[in-house]
């Protein structure tokens, strides 16, 4: 079994790749198809070709993020090879940034103010680190959390208690080591 | 360094016009930047990966000899491996090219002449500009108008490039992989390259090109260690050790070696046919590696020439796509991105349907069977 690891945004690909390197998920470097975790939101010909280098149908994708606005699209050329049922969503809900937002006790107050600003923004405006305000960079992330790792582990999973996921969609806490 | 356009006049039947540009001219979106760009600056880039495509005689391997004479230049600053090309060309060349160093974009040109009584090549008439990069530069990099002239007063052999004082140090900066690969004459480099580098590399890639063998560990100059996967050993000579290996495999090492000494050092790669002596899986796996941006840190183009229809659908962008042709006895180059090509077309589709003029002819092809019919007869 090999998993394909999409994500939406490379945000997401940097949260990832700081609980992958810390070996916290339910996989690790070699079970990734590629070794690696993609920033990618289709299958873009580079991952086709890698698919097909695999050539095998026991492969699961997860699409991480907070959109998926585009269905994914199965070239035809490995339409075969893929299992629909093994293509799973994982919904990081409303954005990625609820992640710093919980961890800063801010859920509460963002809770109150949803309706009129986004996690996002709202990020831009509450968080910050060392005197710096959350710019929406991966190095924002990895600074943040590349010291308190145990601290995104528990923000993720307090995402998933106060998640409104789809019942099909899963959550970045399904994809932690139990 | 980065090469990013060059423009030659009068090297073999090259057509007057002919320019090759190394940076997109369409869309770039999320996951080109994420496979098949490399952003050497704020908002500038480069192709992971591009093709040469075109029919038989059309020109693929002068294009990419002219490009050898390019980097032959910004690696050893002097004409040395396209001497024999130059030394056959009837007229003196004309190259003009734009590259990028250091934060700064550069405008060379300069004459190419062969001297053949000093048996070199003599650079003539050169002229060096520079300008510093800025992001609002990126979608005009080649306006000479932002250029500044250099002026130098170093004092060069006539067989030395100005571009010596702006790059300062020989290294490859582009390396060649020629269909015609001379097997007599490359062993020895294959050797010398193999022992710079790390063993394990070379071990995995080694057992990548043939199953069968572990590794192969140099023992002196002469004298290789074969260690076989049922674990029986043989020490052979280099000659001899070449003569056992495949066409393929030795080939495909010096392939193999040329792609991870661009990877650790950010030469780029030329390589003409790349689908001769490879398998599918072997070539897919080598353009992957140039897209892949935790390998290819240095920024790495891969250049090849194919005529292999499906290879084109391995690349999401048609604007690193050239296609030669002959008209009227030139070669000249198209970019596929002036076909206007939906986004959802399949390149190799369009290619069979002879949508770039690239087919052979099918009245060509019936001549030589009612040759056959009749000589049979």
């Amino acid at each position: 079994m090999k998993y394909l690891i999409m994500c939406e945004g490379p945000n997401e690909k940097a949260v990832v790749n700081l609980l992958l390197d810390n070996n916290l998920l339910i996989f690790n470097r070699n079970d990734l198809l590629g070794l690696d975790i993609y920033h990618a939101r289709q299958l873009v010909p580079y991952l086709v070709n890698l698919i097909n280098s695999y050539n095998c149908s026991n492969l699961k994708i997860i699409r991480i993020g907070d959109k998926f606005t585009d269905k994914l699209k199965i070239p035809e050329s490995i339409k075969h090879i893929i299992d629909y049922k093994q293509i799973l969503k994982c919904h990081t809900h409303p954005e990625l940034e609820i992640l710093l937002i919980i961890d800063k006790n801010l859920f509460d107050k963002f809770n109150k103010e949803k309706s009129k600003i986004k996690a996002k923004d709202f990020a831009k405006k509450h968080i910050s680190l060392n005197g710096h305000l959350y710019d929406n960079t991966t190095q924002f992330w990895n600074d943040y959390f590349k010291n308190n790792i145990k601290n995104l582990v528990n923000d993720i999973k307090k995402c998933k208690k106060i998640g409104k996921n789809k019942k099909e969609e899963i959550y970045l806490a399904d994809l932690l080591k139990k | 360094m980065r090469l990013l356009k060059i423009i030659i006049k009068n090297y073999k039947l090259l057509d007057d016009n002919f320019s090759l540009e190394f940076i997109p001219k369409g869309r770039k979106n999320i996951e080109d930047k994420e496979f098949e760009l490399n952003q050497i600056d704020d908002n500038l880039y480069t192709f992971a990966t591009m093709a040469v495509i075109g029919k038989n005689a059309s020109g693929k391997t002068t294009t990419l000899e002219a490009l050898a004479i390019a980097y032959d230049i910004l690696s050893n600053f002097k004409i040395k491996h396209s001497l024999n090309e130059i030394k056959n060309n009837n007229k003196t060349i004309s190259l003009e090219l734009y590259f990028y160093y250091n934060k700064y974009l550069y405008y060379y040109k300069t004459d190419l002449g062969y001297e053949p009584i000093n048996d070199f090549v003599s650079f003539k008439n050169e002229e060096l500009y520079n300008c510093f990069y800025y992001k609002s530069y990126s979608n005009d990099i080649f306006n000479l108008d932002k250029y500044s002239k250099i002026i130098n007063n170093t004092v060069l052999p006539d067989d030395t490039s100005i571009i010596y004082t702006i790059l300062n140090k020989i290294t490859m900066r582009g390396l060649y992989y020629w269909s015609d690969f001379e097997l007599s004459y490359d062993i020895d480099k294959i050797i010398e390259i193999y022992k710079t580098l790390d063993t394990n590399m070379l071990s995995v890639v080694v057992n990548l090109l043939d199953e069968h063998i572990k590794d192969i560990k140099r023992e002196n100059n002469n004298k290789f260690m074969i260690l076989y996967n049922d674990n029986t050993q043989e020490v052979k000579t280099k000659k001899e050790l070449f003569s056992m290996l495949s066409s393929g495999t030795t080939k495909g090492l010096f392939l193999y070696i040329q792609i991870i000494t661009a990877m650790l050092s950010g030469a780029d790669v030329l390589v003409d046919e790349i689908e001769i002596h490879f398998q599918r899986t072997l070539i897919d796996n080598i353009i992957n590696l140039f897209k892949d941006k935790s390998i290819n840190k240095y920024h790495s183009t891969l250049i090849f020439s194919t005529h292999y229809p499906e290879l084109l659908d391995l690349t999401s962008r048609t604007d690193n796509i050239i296609i030669c042709k002959q008209n009227k006895k030139r070669i000249i180059v198209e970019n596929m991105y002036d076909y206007n090509l939906r986004s959802d077309s399949i390149k190799s589709k369009k290619l069979y349907e002879n949508y770039f003029n690239t087919a052979i002819n099918y009245e060509t092809l019936m001549n030589l069977k009612k040759e056959l019919m009749q000589e049979i007869k």
